[in-house]
Order: structure tokens, then C-alpha cells, then sequence
């Protein structure tokens, strides 16, 4: 192992014991499920429009 | 902190997570970034092409349901995961694909995409200064000249030195670049709408259309889900910087939809209405002797900018997913090595340039069959978990080691979903089954790839005990020496 993959250990370590930390106190929130809801929606709702278009 | 020192942090550190402090990125923050990427000298390009096969009204549906299909399900492929974890999305990716697995479509796909982009971009340069040459010194070059091919190389060049100098210098340019191509943008929708009636608008025919109009509309559609789809490569990247989901996606969709259309239809009205796809042809005769020639020159250095960033973020994509055989290579060395191809591409300017609708097609049917592996992946198998640890693994301690480095499922499902784009909608025959002109070719891809790699994942890969599925994991599992010990 040379000083360059030492020191990116070491930092990966660090970030991920911070992170732990981080996570603890105030966890990071999984994707809203209303937001997905929108996206699907705005996909469908393509969809729909151009099988409309497409047909006509 | 000297450039090349810049570049090589960025390179090994850059693919850890970061933590909340580094995340510097609000709603607001995350929009701008977004609205100077979707806005780039490609969007005319794009908007030309799509008035290759259909007039204004069709063309304006094609792009938005286009673009709202392919930059919705991109998004969630990219900006979701990398969201929350804080990492880049080539190293979150080992989860989906292994560390080989990575590797090879970053090799592959990633690579040729964007060499692809790079040779485009190269030749716009090329023309841009060509036409302005043509227009203020009265040459007569060729589109598909020798000089265009020397333009394009000097485009190279330069894009070079700019990489060479580091991502200080790439940001600086974009700082310039981005509220100018705005600028250029609103100007060139004003000149158009004083200059042409809503009606003839309107009833400009499309430039080269097929026989069969919903052929055409097809077609449009499915360029512009290409389009939404060629964006992956850089999203997750940039979203691991922003501070909540919604500060990520929503911005991201603002910019890479609704900026990237508006620019792309000015392309589509000046090709109408002008009767030239090649937005280096039409700025003079749109803007006139001097504003069309100031409006080239601005093009060409913005191909300039765009054409350095693209190389940037692909080469440490490389340097990462190439390991210590790729970590040594210098810099300077690794971006020259990226531009062989397009420098020898810059000999036949008319091979990409004038089949972009071609060259988008078919980097979206693979990056359509990733992008619904990633999401079967990622919501479906693993409910938004993964083990960060286990990303930064090597060999069998790591969770995402599957087979050998490769997650074959994975794999499997990529190659059908892109056999299904192409068997739906060939590329190079141009051959159409009946279902194309209804479902598109990239919206089955997408469902193919993801079904696949459910199905295989369940039947196959979980129960061989590989790919960590059944472990969901928390976000975050507790650091001890065990775990230690295998990282890296």
C-alpha cells in the first residue's frame, strides 16, 4: 500500500464515521413520495399525450 | 493549490462521499447549475434535427413529451441515490453493476458516448469558424472541407490545454459562457418573432420528412427522449453536492427540461424557417452580417468550453473506473489519449455532424436499458438502500463483488434492453415495427431492462446470496474493525 492509498483510507474512514454520525442525529429522508408521485405523473401524462397525438 | 495537484484530488479523493458541510448546494444553487448545463450550443443542434422530420406544432409536442419522459426517468436513474448517499454515481453504480461491471460501461458505452459528443463538437467549432470566414473574408469553404477538419482539431487543441490547466479554469470559462449563451438564446427568439409571422411559423414544412407522418412524430419523440436519456452520464455527480431530494431533482428537471427546450426550439423555428438544420449555416442569415458573425464566434468558443467539461468529467470517470492501471497515467496524457478518436473523426466532419439524429439514437437505446436497470435496481430490489461501506469494498468482502467483479443480471438486462430499442427501431436500417410509432423504442427499453433485471436478480442472483438484497442495510452501518479491514 502506497502513501497515496493510505491517505485516501484514512479519508474514506473519516467521511464515513462523520456520515455514521450524521446519520444518527438526522437521517437522511429516502425520496419523497408525493415528488414520485409527480414524476410518474408527468410521465404518464406524456405518454397519454403522445398515443393521442400519434393515433390522431 | 496548482492545477495538475487540483486534478489528481479530484481524481482520488473524489469519488468518496461527502458529508453535509460539503453539500453547498440549495434549490436555487442546484437551478442555475442546471439552466448552464441544459443551455449549450447542442440544444440548436438538437432543435434543427427535430425540424428534419416534423413542422413547429409537432415538433414543440415531440420535445416536451421527449424531453418530460426521458429527463424524468434519467433523473431518477442518476440524481436519487447519489442524493442521498453523497456519492458520485459511478461508484454507486458498483451496487447495480459490480466493480468490473462499472468499469466495462464506463469503457464502453460511456466512452464512445462521449467521444461521440466530443467529435460533434469539435465540427460545430469547426463550421462556426468556417461560416465566419466565409462571411468576413469572403472564403468559400466547404462544410466538409479540409479547413472544417484543421478548425475542428485546433477546437481539440485548445479544449486540450483548457483540461490541461485544470477544472479552475473550465469553471471560469462556463461562468462567461453560460449567461452568455442566455443572452444569445432570448436574442435569437426575439429576431425570430419580429422577423417571422406566427402563421408562417407554423406552416413551415418539416426539412426531410418520411411518407408516414406518425412515423415522423415517432421519430421526433424518440430523438428527444435520446436527448433526455444523454444527460446521465454527468447527473449524479453534480446532485451529490445538493442538500435535500427535492433540491436535486426538481431543479435538475427546471433546467434540463425547461431550459434545454426553450433553447432547443429556437433551433427548430430558425431550421423551419430558414430551411437549414445546421445552426452554423442559419445564424448569419438570421442575425445578419454582424450579430450573426458575433453570435458564430460565440458558439465556437462556447463549443470550446462545453466540449473541455464533457472530456473532464469523462476522463475522471475513466481514472476512477480504470483503477491503478489508469491512476498512474498522467493527466495530460489521459485527456490527449480521449481525443484520438475525435481528432481522427475531425477528418470526416459530415460522419457525426450530419447524422446527429442517428448518433443520439443510438446512445439512447443503451443509456435507455441503463437507466431502467438502475431504477429496478435501486427502488425496486433495494427500497432506496444501500451499504455505503460496501461500495468502497474490494473483492469478495465487498458486498457488490457478485461474480467475479460483474453483476451478469445486470449486465444481461442493459444488453436486452437495448436489443429490444433496436429490434423495435433500427438505427442503422431505419427499420420500424408497428409498436414503434405508439410506444417510441426507448420507453420499452427502459421496461424490458428493468423487468429483466427484477426477474433475474430474484431467481438468480439473490439466491446465490450475491449483490447484498437481503441484507437492507441502513443508510449508514456502524464503522467497526471488521468492516475496516475490508475497505479498499
Amino acid at each position: 500500500m502506497d502513501d497515496t492509498d493510505r491517505a485516501v483510507r484514512d479519508e474514506l474512514e473519516r467521511r464515513l464515521a462523520v456520515l455514521a454520525v450524521e446519520e444518527r442525529e438526522a437521517p437522511q429522508p429516502a425520496f419523497p413520495r408525493s415528488d414520485m408521485v409527480a414524476l410518474v405523473a408527468i410521465v404518464v401524462l406524456s405518454i397519454v399525450l403522445g398515443l393521442i397525438v400519434g393515433i390522431a | 493549490m496548482a492545477a495538475h495537484e487540483d486534478v489528481s484530488r479530484e481524481a482520488t479523493f473524489g469519488s468518496l462521499p461527502v458529508t453535509r458541510d460539503e453539500r453547498v448546494w440549495n434549490f436555487a444553487d442546484f437551478t442555475w447549475v442546471n439552466v448552464g448545463l441544459a443551455i449549450a450550443t447542442w440544444a440548436f443542434l438538437v432543435g434543427g434535427a427535430t425540424a428534419l422530420m416534423v413542422g413547429f406544432a409537432e415538433g414543440l409536442l415531440a420535445m416536451l413529451i421527449g424531453n418530460a419522459i426521458g429527463v424524468v426517468i434519467m433523473l431518477l436513474a442518476s440524481v436519487v441515490s447519489s442524493q442521498r448517499y453523497g456519492v458520485e454515481q459511478y461508484t454507486i453504480l458498483r451496487s447495480v453493476f459490480g466493480f468490473g461491471g462499472v468499469a466495462l460501461i464506463v469503457f464502453t458505452i460511456i466512452l464512445f458516448t462521449e467521444m461521440g459528443w466530443s467529435s460533434l463538437l469539435s465540427v460545430m467549432f469547426g463550421r462556426a469558424v468556417s461560416q465566419v470566414s466565409n462571411e468576413s473574408l469572403g472564403t468559400s469553404i466547404d462544410p466538409n472541407g479540409l479547413a472544417v477538419t484543421a478548425f475542428a482539431l485546433v477546437a481539440i487543441a485548445a479544449a486540450w490545454f483548457i483540461l490541461a490547466k485544470g477544472p479552475l479554469t473550465i469553471r471560469f470559462l462556463n461562468r462567461i459562457v453560460a449567461p452568455g449563451l442566455a443572452v444569445l438564446t432570448v436574442g435569437m427568439i426575439v429576431l425570430l418573432f419580429t422577423e417571422t409571422s406566427w402563421s408562417e411559423l407554423m406552416d413551415a414544412a418539416p426539412l426531410a420528412p418520411f411518407e408516414d407522418d406518425a412515423l415522423n412524430f415517432a421519430i421526433a419523440v424518440e430523438f428527444n427522449l435520446g436527448v433526455g436519456f444523454s444527460w446521465w452520464p454527468v447527473m449524479g455527480s453534480l446532485a451529490r453536492l445538493t442538500t435535500t431530494p427535492r433540491a436535486a431533482m426538481w431543479p435538475a428537471f427546471i433546467g434540463l427540461f425547461g431550459a434545454t427546450i426553450l433553447a432547443q426550439v429556437v433551433g427548430m423555428a430558425a431550421a423551419l424557417t430558414l430551411t437549414d438544420s445546421d445552426p452554423t449555416v442559419w445564424m448569419v442569415p438570421l442575425g445578419g452580417a454582424w450579430l450573426g458573425v458575433l453570435a458564430l464566434l460565440f458558439v465556437a468558443f462556447a463549443n470550446l468550453t462545453s466540449l473541455a467539461s464533457i472530456v473532464y468529467s469523462t476522463c475522471l470517470a475513466l481514472r476512477q473506473a480504470g483503477g491503478r492501471f489508469l491512476t498512474g497515467v498522467p493527466w495530460p496524457w489521459l485527456c490527449g489519449g480521449f481525443f484520438v478518436l475525435p481528432a481522427v473523426l475531425a477528418f470526416f466532419p459530415g460522419l457525426l455532424y450530419d447524422q446527429f439524429l442517428l448518433f443520439v439514437l443510438w446512445t439512447g437505446a443503451f443509456l435507455a436499458a441503463i437507466c431502467g436497470t438502475v431504477i429496478a435496481d435501486y427502488f425496486v430490489l433495494r427500497n432506496q438502500r444501500i451499504d455505503l461501506r460496501g461500495l468502497y469494498g474490494r473483492g469478495s468482502a465487498s458486498p457488490y463483488h457478485f461474480t467475479g467483479g460483474f453483476n451478469v443480471a445486470a449486465l444481461v438486462s442493459v444488453g436486452l434492453g437495448a436489443l429490444t430499442f433496436i429490434l423495435l427501431y433500427n438505427p442503422i436500417t431505419l427499420e420500424t415495427r408497428g409498436a414503434f410509432t405508439l410506444l417510441t423504442a426507448s420507453v420499452p427499453a427502459v421496461v424490458v431492462a428493468g423487468v429483466v433485471h427484477v426477474l433475474l436478480t430474484v431467481l438468480l442472483v439473490r439466491r446465490a446470496g450475491q449483490g447484498g438484497y437481503d441484507a437492507a442495510p441502513g443508510a449508514q452501518p456502524a464503522a467497526g474493525t471488521a468492516q475496516q479491514d475490508r475497505v479498499l
